[in-house]
């Protein structure tokens, strides 16, 4: 049986879109680096749009998912941290994967740490650091 | 109710995990005879087939052969034709490859936007070996396979139609009739992706008048791994195998080889024997039911299922209505809702549904979905099942909307 995954806070996350991406009326920046990672056995799918600042660092970071709650949730966290530097994004992906595998809850992550307990799931949290991996590795 | 949840050994004690299955398009749960034919074949008929000449190994190979035959019985046609796969994307890939090899560059074969990716795939990999034409026939809005638009797609130039007897997604049963009037006007072969239909028999494939027919054991009530690739002697016989190695020879230099006839040449090594004898249990048992009867009651509770999704405003279903050509597989899309959330609502009712593109992510492409929430019955479900699932669901659009 499932747990309370849908929480409140989890489903406010899923609806915010203070980090979605504009719509695409203007030419984007030319140093608008775009990547996109899917999951292909649920189809969940994360865009996310970046402008580097710096050897290893994030002036911008917007998305556009389209996946499940999970999904967007992990999503909003992931562009509102921004994180600083490759070996912040590093860090931070090892709390959370860590949180999934039982360990400790980084506070900011603490609306997604029900998932845990569904490895089905799982995927869906780290999906957004795939794509975040992508925009280095792009760029 | 008829007394088919007896025959089931997964409701033979409360079921802590997804009490109320309705996943078995994806899997049926297995049949009673088809559990006992697999653990004694496990345990008393342990032994590889049709080499030993010891008394194990001949009862092994002549309780495989029993279940060919079984199989054959079942679906109308001779054990020569039955070929033991893994599964339904074994089966097609074997066809497709087989075929194949027969095809010239330009040569077309007609598939669906609603296929599942085991009937696509195969074929597709032909544009590339081969080089011939792959031509998808389109869906209407709410996923429906347009026989006008199927009629239009085949032409003197179509060597094969592949289609899904019955959509894993939508449940809408194909027009075997009429698709197999238009095949043959042009001398194409027609094959059907029976993984779906196969348990809403009974199939009599020789009336359906199709080449071959594909089917998976484990949606048949029988055991995982296991699968049927049926097809006309006449084709089989000129099919090349797709794997090659023990068993399926008839002779073998340093050099060269030359194959056994089917349906060995497409046995490759040693067969899942213990799936394949459970395979043939289960439709022996599937054989001695009532199927008008099971049909019915299934039949009763997707209208069940339908009308109480219609009462829910955020639903809308994909496919047949209640009154159309379709199988308890019942798709459905919840406004503002992804269906992985949909499911795990679900799941927290004990509801066991699936949710996401089903392999066929160029209908979901074509539906403009990411996927749908999917409910299917079987003869073991019951109204109670069907409640649970409209009680989660009205959760889940309260939950997530």
């Amino acid at each position: 049986m499932s747990d309370d995954l849908y929480g409140a806070d989890l489903m406010a996350l899923a609806r915010d879109g203070r980090h979605a991406a504009p719509p695409a009326t203007t030419p984007p920046p030319e140093d608008l680096v775009e990547v996109r990672a899917d999951n292909p056995l649920c189809g969940d799918r994360v865009l996310l749009f970046a402008q580097r600042e710096g050897q290893d660092g994030l002036a911008t970071l917007t998305h556009r998912v389209r996946g499940c709650a999970v999904c967007k949730a992990a999503t909003t966290l992931v562009c509102a941290a921004i994180p600083a530097n490759r070996t912040r994004l590093d860090a931070l992906e090892a709390e959370v994967r860590a949180m999934l595998d039982g360990g400790p809850v980084p506070p900011t992550f603490s609306p997604l740490a029900p998932a845990a307990r569904h490895a089905s799931r799982h995927a869906c949290v780290l999906l957004p650091f795939e794509a975040l991996r992508r925009v280095w590795a792009e760029g | 109710m008829s007394d088919w949840r007896t025959w089931f050994p997964f409701l033979a004690e409360p079921q802590p995990l997804s009490p109320h299955y309705l996943d078995n398009a994806a899997t049926t749960q297995i049949v009673r005879p088809a559990l006992d034919a697999l653990i004694r074949a496990e345990v008393q008929l342990r032994a590889n087939v049709h080499r030993a000449v010891h008394a194990r190994g001949e009862a092994a190979t002549q309780a495989l052969e029993q279940a060919r035959t079984a199989i054959a019985a079942a679906f109308g046609v001779v054990a020569e034709e039955i070929i033991f796969t893994s599964g339904t994307t074994h089966a097609l890939n074997l066809l497709a490859n087989g075929l194949g090899a027969g095809l010239q560059p330009g040569d077309q074969v007609v598939v669906s936007a609603l296929e599942h990716h085991a009937n696509l795939l195969p074929w597709q990999q032909l544009v590339r070996t081969c080089g011939i034409r792959l031509v998808a026939v389109p869906v209407d809005g709410d996923g429906t396979l347009s026989l006008t638009a199927l009629a239009q797609a085949i032409t003197p130039r179509t060597r094969v139609v592949a289609l899904g007897h019955a959509s894993n997604v939508t449940g809408a049963v194909l027009d075997v009739a009429a698709v197999r009037a238009m095949s043959a006007a042009v001398g194409a072969k027609l094959v059907l992706d029976g993984a779906q239909m196969a348990r809403h028999g009974p199939v009599d494939l020789m009336a359906l008048g199709v080449d071959a027919y594909a089917c998976s054991g484990h949606k048949l009530f029988g055991p995982t791994g296991i699968g049927v690739l049926w097809a006309k002697a006449d084709l089989l016989a000129t099919l090349p195998p797709l794997l090659v190695g023990g068993s399926m020879i008839r002779q073998v230099t340093l050099d060269s080889a030359t194959w056994a006839d089917p349906p060995r040449r497409f046995e490759a090594g040693t067969p899942p024997i213990a799936a394949a004898i459970g395979l043939g249990a289960a439709l022996q048992w599937l054989a001695t039911q009532d199927h008008a009867a099971m049909l019915d009651h299934e039949a009763r509770l997707t209208q069940r299922l339908l009308e109480g999704l219609a009462q829910i405003s955020a639903v809308r279903v994909l496919g047949p209505g209640v009154n159309g050509a379709r199988i308890g597989v019942v798709s459905l899309e919840v406004a503002g809702a992804h269906p992985h959330d949909v499911c795990q609502i679900l799941d927290r009712h004990g509801v066991a549904a699936r949710g996401g593109h089903h392999c066929c992510q160029p209908l979901m492409a074509a539906l403009d979905l990411d996927g749908t929430t999917r409910l299917s019955t079987a003869p073991y479900t019951s109204q109670a099942d069907i409640d649970a699932a409209l009680t989660a669901i009205d959760d889940a659009v309260r939950t997530l909307t």
